[in-house]
């Protein structure tokens, strides 16, 4: 019976602890009462290949044993749709901070096409590596409490969105959110990505009103991202989301007047051209960074009238 | 395997699996070891796999449906379960849910119970 008490052995080995003993004992009376019965049936004893039979039918040790845990998957049917649906968005924002923070650099010319990619696509990989593992981690955590069922039960119809009314999709609500979440990273020093341009014999950089608005700039930054993702997640919000929405528009139409207000936003100095070419350039892209500035300007003003006239005209049917 | 076959065997897996409790606590009126338990679910046309019926137990056990002990049998020791009394009252409660469901299957599909 040397098969049999590897067997055993084996099954062990992923028992619980406290009750690896008590179940031992009773799958080796079990298995020898199988080995018994057929033994009776043949008139026999039973050799080495036949005993190896009832063991396979028995099925794998690992298998076995698993059974007799309390917790035999890592993430339930319960819990599943959740975590595929934070797995989506996770991703898509992952993707598009690591997109911007590949496309920007390209754009604004620092940098050289295949490194960046290459770099991009490797940082990529990594990034949804670890979200993946820390949303998986996570998901485990709340399958073994009681935490999913509260959840599940604590919902109310009031807080899905108003049927017809346009909602960002899936992809387009965490996109939004990796964007702003992007460009605060960059203004944090978090990614890495110079503001100075050198080529075409001219040294392009950003002028002092920039540095200057650094603060209120950060702060609508991460107010807008705070925004989308009270649109997102609580769409029934209305009136709350039109409130905010209002609010945010009326930061942004003061900070691009302000901006507008402190030009030169861009400073050209020559480094092998001539000093005309510098003045020439410097007055062409400021002039095209005004045209921004009043198009900006004339968009958020729209945005505003839009925004406080929903809030005046349509009656909210939830409060938060 | 034909698809159809293969759904069926899916289906009726599926079927089984929820009467099997019924089966073991209505089994274990009487007192019996593994063994025995499970030949008493083959012969009476229910065949579970052992990897699925000692887990099984046990968990009836811990949740206070059955009792337990280990006692010499035929030279061996055996582990013998029975139904507790709180596994009776559970079992009379299962018994007539699961008349009720028979007889509302029986009912939706135009047959006679």
């Amino acid at each position: 019976m040397e098969l049999l008490d590897r067997y055993l052995a084996a099954v062990r080995t992923s028992l619980p602890a406290a009750r690896a003993d008590d179940i031992t004992a009773e799958l080796r009376g079990e298995l020898l009462d199988q080995v018994e019965a057929r033994e009776t049936t043949l008139g026999r004893s039973l050799n080495q290949t036949e005993i190896s039979a009832i063991l396979k039918a028995f099925g794998r040790p690992i298998v076995v044993a698993t059974r007799y845990h309390d917790h035999q998957q890592l993430i339930g049917p319960e819990v599943y749709p959740f975590y595929l649906h934070a797995l989506r968005v996770v991703a898509v924002i992952a993707l598009a901070v690591l997109l911007f923070s590949t496309v920007v650099p390209l754009l604004t010319g620092n940098g050289d096409f295949v490194r960046v990619f290459t770099r991009g696509l490797y940082r990529a990989e990594h990034a949804l590596l670890i979200a993946f593992a820390i949303v998986t981690l996570l998901f485990a955590v709340m399958e073994r409490t009681s935490a999913p069922r509260v959840w599940l039960r604590n919902w109310r119809p009031e807080q899905l969105p108003v049927a017809g009314k346009r909602r960002k999709g899936s992809w387009e609500a965490p996109f939004d959110i990796g964007a702003s979440l992007f460009l605060l990273l960059w203004l944090l020093g978090v990614i890495p990505i110079a503001t100075d341009y050198t080529g075409n014999g001219l040294h392009i950089a950003p002028g002092t009103a920039w540095t200057q608005l650094y603060g209120p700039i950060l702060a609508l930054v991460a107010a807008r991202l705070g925004f989308t993702l009270v649109e997102w997640l609580r769409p029934a919000w209305i009136r709350l989301i039109a409130l905010l929405g209002s609010v945010l528009t009326l930061g942004e139409l003061a900070l691009i007047s302000l901006l507008a207000a402190r030009g030169p936003w861009a400073v050209v100095t020559a480094t092998t051209a001539t000093a005309d070419q510098a003045t020439r350039a410097g007055i062409g892209i400021n002039a095209a960074i005004r045209i921004a500035l009043a198009i900006a300007l004339i968009v958020a003003g729209v945005r505003l009238v839009v925004g406080v006239y929903r809030l005046v005209m349509r009656p909210a049917t939830t409060y938060p | 395997m034909p698809l159809e076959e293969d759904l069926f065997e899916k289906l009726r897996v599926e079927l089984r699996r929820g009467s099997l409790i019924l089966a073991v606590l209505g089994a274990l009126r009487e007192e019996r070891y593994g063994y025995t338990l499970r030949q008493t679910l083959e012969d009476a046309g229910l065949p579970i796999e052992e990897g699925a019926l000692y887990p099984l137990l046990r968990r009836l056990e811990t949740q206070g449906l059955l009792t337990s002990e280990w006692r010499e049998d035929a030279n061996r020791n055996k582990r013998f379960y029975k139904l507790s009394r709180d596994g009776k009252t559970l079992l009379a409660q299962l018994l007539t849910e699961w008349e009720e469901i028979a007889a509302s299957i029986h009912k939706l599909n135009g047959r006679r119970s």
